[in-house]
């Protein structure tokens, strides 16, 4: 399982190690210059996204045909990819924790809490995990560029329902009851927010492994 | 003697072509040469071997138990035609890579190999050429002690002197009289080179598979009129083609036979490439 986390490290590693220092360089002017906490919480995501280039790396080398003949089982292999997406955006929680804390230091009249900070953190990881992870069966299915493009329509199309339901969205949901709960129990929503993410991702995974392990080279 | 990989009445259909009812053995101490055209079902045979596909009837044994099982996998080393190792990596990274992952992963073998093998270990594999990258493909499919390895078209594409190289190693390998390779390719001089026995694909269907040496002294080729070939006996003849610039011939099971029947008839010696073009070329005419 070590070895395969490392192959899907090295490779990510390899294909972004001149990409990555320039957006984390980037990221840290665009914020400490704007105020704006959005790179933080973007860099979360992109990272993640970033993670799922291992499939295409996989396609182009024909390692999902060599793997097969390795003694590793599917859970192994997908299980693997999914450990890597995590380093990935740990990396990035890392850096956007040390990077926002350096800006409410630099600038502290401008930027909001830390609790604002960290709270956005945990909630776009989670947002963030379930939507990459949620590609895994399909790219495993149809290959990365087919998952990652309709996923996006997918994503598109809800956020966009969203947008264009405005304030009949407000009574439909009753959004107002919502934020009030939110604000008198956020642990409770957190938690609420964890379990049903790592459901989805549990979900995610078993769809993954049932279709690796089906797949024919 | 044991047979490592044992395959019976192995089917597979897509779309226009059919593996249709394949029996192959691959027994321990042998090389066994697996030859056919493009196209013929060589690469979907290696690949239900290795459990990459599905078969849709008969039954594979790979290392005495099924394509894909854990156990016999860890006994198994494989090549096929190009580096299966992203470009950006290094022979170095592939070495921490399977040794993660391989149980009898020998670091120190692998290693020794890649310094044989002339292959630097800090460089990436993308700018190997495709020999180095067979040779380090070779070297990965070695470091876990296999005793089995199965190498699709391994050597094609690579030029004389590499081919050599890896045909050496092969040979190498199989003095331990309890390993066996399999191995598919075009090359039929590399496989008249080293290999034990040849199993021939044909538009799916497994011709034979012979002793090398029974099919390179046995068989041969009868160079005659149509009217002289039909005194041979039906059960001699194993493909006939008629016509053609040097008149008809037939492909004979037993060139002795023949030469004691047709004292006064060419009867020539047969290479595996002869025998490929002659069953391709009576099929288009």
């Amino acid at each position: 399982m070590i070895g395969l986390l490392r192959k899907e490290l090295y490779g990510l590693n390899s294909l972004y190690k001149k990409q990555l220092p320039l957006v984390a360089a980037l990221y840290a002017v665009l914020v400490l210059a704007t105020g704006q906490d959005f790179f933080l919480y973007f860099g979360v995501w992109m990272m993640l996204f970033y993670s799922i280039s291992g499939l295409s790396l996989d396609d182009t080398c024909g390692w999902g045909r060599y793997a097969k003949t390795l003694p590793v089982t599917s859970a192994q292999v997908v299980g693997a990819k999914f450990l890597a997406s995590l380093v990935y955006m740990a990396i990035a929680l890392v850096y956007g924790s040390v990077l926002g804390v350096l800006h409410r230091l630099v600038n502290s009249s401008g930027a909001g809490g830390y609790g604002e900070l960290f709270g956005g953190l945990a909630a776009v990881s989670l947002v963030a995990m379930v939507m990459t992870f949620a590609l895994y069966p399909f790219a495993f299915k149809y290959g990365v560029e087919k998952a990652r493009n309709g996923l996006l329509v997918v994503w598109a199309v809800l956020f966009g329902g969203f947008f264009l339901l405005g304030d009949r969205l407000n009574e439909l949901l009753s959004l107002e009851t919502v934020l009030t709960s939110l604000e008198r129990s956020p642990l409770l929503w957190l938690a609420g927010a964890v379990a049903l993410s790592l459901v989805l991702i549990g979900i995610c995974f078993a769809a993954s492994c049932r279709i690796y392990s089906k797949k024919e080279f | 003697m044991e047979n490592l990989i044992s395959v019976q009445g192995l089917c597979k259909q897509y779309g226009d072509f059919a593996l249709d009812h394949i029996d192959l053995t691959v027994p321990a101490g042998e090389i066994v040469g697996l030859i056919g055209e493009n196209g013929a079902g060589k690469t979907t045979t290696i690949r239900a071997i290795l459990g990459l596909i599905r078969p849709d009837g008969g039954s594979i044994s790979l290392m005495g138990a099924a394509p894909g099982e854990r156990d016999a996998l860890e006994k198994v080393g494989v090549v096929f035609e190009d580096s299966y190792f992203y470009g950006g990596l290094t022979a170095r990274q592939v070495d921490k890579i399977l040794s993660g992952i391989r149980p009898d992963w020998d670091s120190g073998q692998f290693q020794s190999d890649c310094r044989r093998y002339g292959l630097d270990m800090g460089k990436s594999i993308k700018d190997f050429s495709r020999g180095m990258r067979m040779k380090l493909s070779l070297a990965t499919a070695m470091a876990s002690h296999p005793r089995l390895l199965v190498m699709d078209e391994a050597t094609s594409g690579l030029d004389p002197v590499v081919r050599g190289e890896i045909l050496d190693i092969f040979l190498e390998f199989i003095q331990d009289e309890g390993c066996g390779i399999l191995l598919s390719s075009h090359i039929t001089t590399d496989l008249e080179r080293v290999a034990d026995e040849i199993a021939y694909i044909h538009r799916g269907r497994l011709l034979f598979q012979r002793s090398k040496d029974e099919l390179l002294e046995e068989m041969g080729i009868v160079r005659a009129s149509s009217a002289v070939l039909d005194l041979l006996p039906e059960e001699l003849v194993m493909v006939r083609r008629e016509g053609g610039m040097g008149g008809s011939a037939a492909l004979v099971k037993d060139a002795r036979a023949a030469r004691r029947l047709l004292p006064d008839v060419v009867v020539d010696k047969l290479s595996i490439d002869e025998m490929m073009q002659f069953y391709g070329g009576s099929e288009r005419e």
